[in-house]
């Protein structure tokens, strides 16, 4: 593969100029450093496969947290437009249909406290909330079942107890993809997730419970109630079996799809078939109902949360949901491109919807703030509160990362993990750890990931979002 | 023989054999290895499943075996762990009983959660000395 050339445009933003089979130029927020990390690696390829889609708008764009994935990048944002023969693509999502991250904060329990029993509340957390390989959660649902949690999403799991309404309205979409069409889920995708409603999963995915570290703007910080030395849980996990499923089962479609609509790909994983095409529109839907599943996967956990807080602090423990946000989704959303209101497929795979100040889809709490937006990094360091900026709307169609990025393979991160033990290393540091198994343990430790503050300064730099507060994990549950 | 590649977010499996069954048999083993890194589960009863696979080339029935395979672990609950391969399996169409563990019989807890076959790179195909290699990446 020959070198890809970027152009500096600005202090962390690159450009991939337009070659070949491009419709558009590619886009590249990163530091001068990622940039030489990056330069050879096949995701910049991928930013640039993305970009010769039909109806693609205004860039293919790579987030600083960008990394090799499946077809598009992992840390991918690129919109469509429909009415321009604009694709819908499950590989522009990804697998993990709506993985996203939700952030409670804790009040009733003193910090000191907490810490004190970070042991035990791990321990409880992990009996509760079901994690590893293929496990299933104490809430077995009948395939049809699935159906209500696929066209109500979080709803249905306050409907059902789960939580509160004030819930609700703090999640992007108010944690419900209204398109959503569960007709066209598979049967496999039902017994897929039947079981696993309330789990967390396994791999990258996991549940932490935090202090607030640093806060780099107080007035912000105290709007979305996080004060320094403060608790908060974080919460990161997305619709398991069934999504996973639903992707493969659209992946198979999409590859004849795209034969049946003339459209060329440089990548299978590219697969993908007009938006407004029964195709499109039936993944469109059944990437929905998997969206929904994530968003009801988040309640019900988040429910569990405050059930183990409560058990262990008293009645007085209280967890008030910051913001749930999405990582791997398509939305139809109203952009502005050359001062012209459009409607666009927005994908955003491994990467986060970061609207700004005034944008009318927030919460009454938040307008006028940015919507929160939260950037994990790994179980041994730390995690980002951002707030999105105008400039994501302006540059990004909204958009801003989602993570650190890995750095060293699963493999590689094993044989770097043999012969030590891992679970003591972070109890040096005050971090108690849960897992379901030793393998994603060693697949997780923090040295596989990239530095996110490195990530979120580019963003912040960029001005795609805004620096809130830094918070650190001192118990951690993991698949 | 099978090895795992390095591949920056998930897993590469490369597996070798004298020909187009053997490689099909070798990915069981492949399968069931990368799953259970912890060796293979011995169960006290198997379970028989028959899996028929097709595609306009090797690659493309490459990919199909591979999804066969996940989904006899993750939608019926067995486990593969070896293949009798039928003698006319050809690399467009393909015909195979498959013993599995059930789910029961396996520690999950030391188990990989492959939770899908992708198509990123995968390939499979006779090199010029007859052998057969295939590739394929799980999403994990």
């Amino acid at each position: 593969m020959s070198e890809i050339a970027l152009e500096r445009v600005d202090k962390a933003e690159w450009e991939i100029p337009r070659t070949g089979a491009m419709r558009v130029p590619g886009r590249v927020y990163a530091s001068a450093d990622m940039i030489e990390e990056l330069r050879g690696d096949p995701c910049l390829e991928q930013v640039r496969n993305v970009a010769t889609l039909p109806g693609i708008v205004g860039y293919s764009i790579g987030m600083p947290d960008i990394h090799w994935g499946y077809g598009f990048p992992i840390g991918g944002v690129a919109a469509f437009d429909p009415e321009d023969q604009g694709v819908i693509s499950p590989g522009g999502v990804g697998f993990d249909i709506n993985c996203g991250v939700r952030l409670l904060t804790v009040r009733g329990v003193k910090p000191k406290r907490a810490r004190q029993h970070r042991g035990e509340l791990a321990a409880e957390l992990l009996r509760a909330i079901p994690a590893g390989a293929g496990r299933g959660g104490s809430l077995k649902l009948k395939a049809h079942e699935l159906d209500h949690v696929g066209r109500g999403g979080a709803a249905w799991a306050v409907e059902r107890g789960f939580g509160t309404e004030d819930d609700l309205e703090h999640c992007e979409e108010n944690g419900c993809a209204e398109w959503a069409d569960p007709k066209p889920v598979s049967a496999d995708a039902r017994v897929r997730g039947a079981p696993q409603l309330g789990t967390l999963g396994s791999g990258n995915h996991f549940l932490e419970v935090q202090t607030v570290e640093e806060v780099f703007d107080a007035d912000a910080a105290a709007a979305l109630d996080l004060e320094l030395g403060s608790l908060t849980v974080l919460i990161h996990t997305g619709s398991r079996g069934f999504g996973h499923q639903v992707c493969d089962d659209f992946l198979e479609r999409m590859v004849a799809a795209s034969k049946a609509y003339g459209i060329e790909l440089p990548d299978q994983q590219l697969c993908s078939a007009p938006f407004v095409s029964y195709e499109g529109q039936q993944y469109f839907g059944a990437m929905g109902a998997a969206m929904n599943f994530a968003f009801a996967n988040r309640q019900v956990i988040t429910h569990r949360v405050r059930e183990v807080l409560a058990n262990r602090f008293g009645p007085h423990a209280e967890a008030r949901v910051v913001y749930d946000v999405c990582h791997n989704v398509a939305k139809l959303e109203t952009h502005r491109i050359d001062g012209k209101e459009r409607e666009l497929v927005v994908h955003r795979k491994g990467a986060t919807r970061a609207f700004g100040p005034g944008h009318p889809l927030l919460p009454d709490a938040y307008r006028e703030l940015g919507q929160p937006v939260f950037v994990p990094g790994d179980m041994g360091r730390y995690s980002y509160v951002l707030l999105g900026g105008r400039a994501a709307e302006e540059r990004a169609f909204g958009s801003c990362c989602h993570g650190a990025g890995r750095r060293l393979s699963r493999n590689q991160a094993r044989k770097r993990a043999r012969g030590r033990n891992i679970p003591k290393e972070l109890a040096s540091l005050g971090i108690s750890l849960q897992a379901a198994g030793r393998r994603t343990v060693e697949e997780e430790i923090s040295e596989a990931y990239k530095d996110v503050a490195e990530v979120v300064r580019v963003v912040d730099t960029a001005g795609l979002a805004r620096l809130v507060a830094r918070v650190q994990p001192f118990a951690v549950v993991k698949g | 023989m099978w090895r795992v590649e390095d591949h920056t977010a998930d897993v590469r499996l490369h597996v070798e054999a004298d020909d187009w069954r053997g490689l099909l048999e070798e990915s069981v083993a492949a399968f069931v290895g990368f799953v259970c890194a912890e060796g293979p589960p011995e169960p006290r009863l198997r379970a028989m499943r028959k899996i028929e696979v097709r595609g306009d080339d090797a690659a493309e029935t490459w990919v199909q075996w591979w999804r066969a395979l996940l989904r006899l672990w993750t939608v019926d609950g067995v486990l593969p762990l070896e293949a009798g391969i039928e003698d006319e399996a050809t690399p467009e169409h393909t015909r195979a009983i498959v013993r599995c563990a059930k789910e029961r019989d396996v520690d999950t807890a030391g188990c990989a959660d492959v939770k899908a076959v992708t198509r990123h790179g995968a390939a499979a195909g006779r090199a010029e000395d007859g052998r057969w290699s295939g590739s394929i990446v799980l999403d994990v």
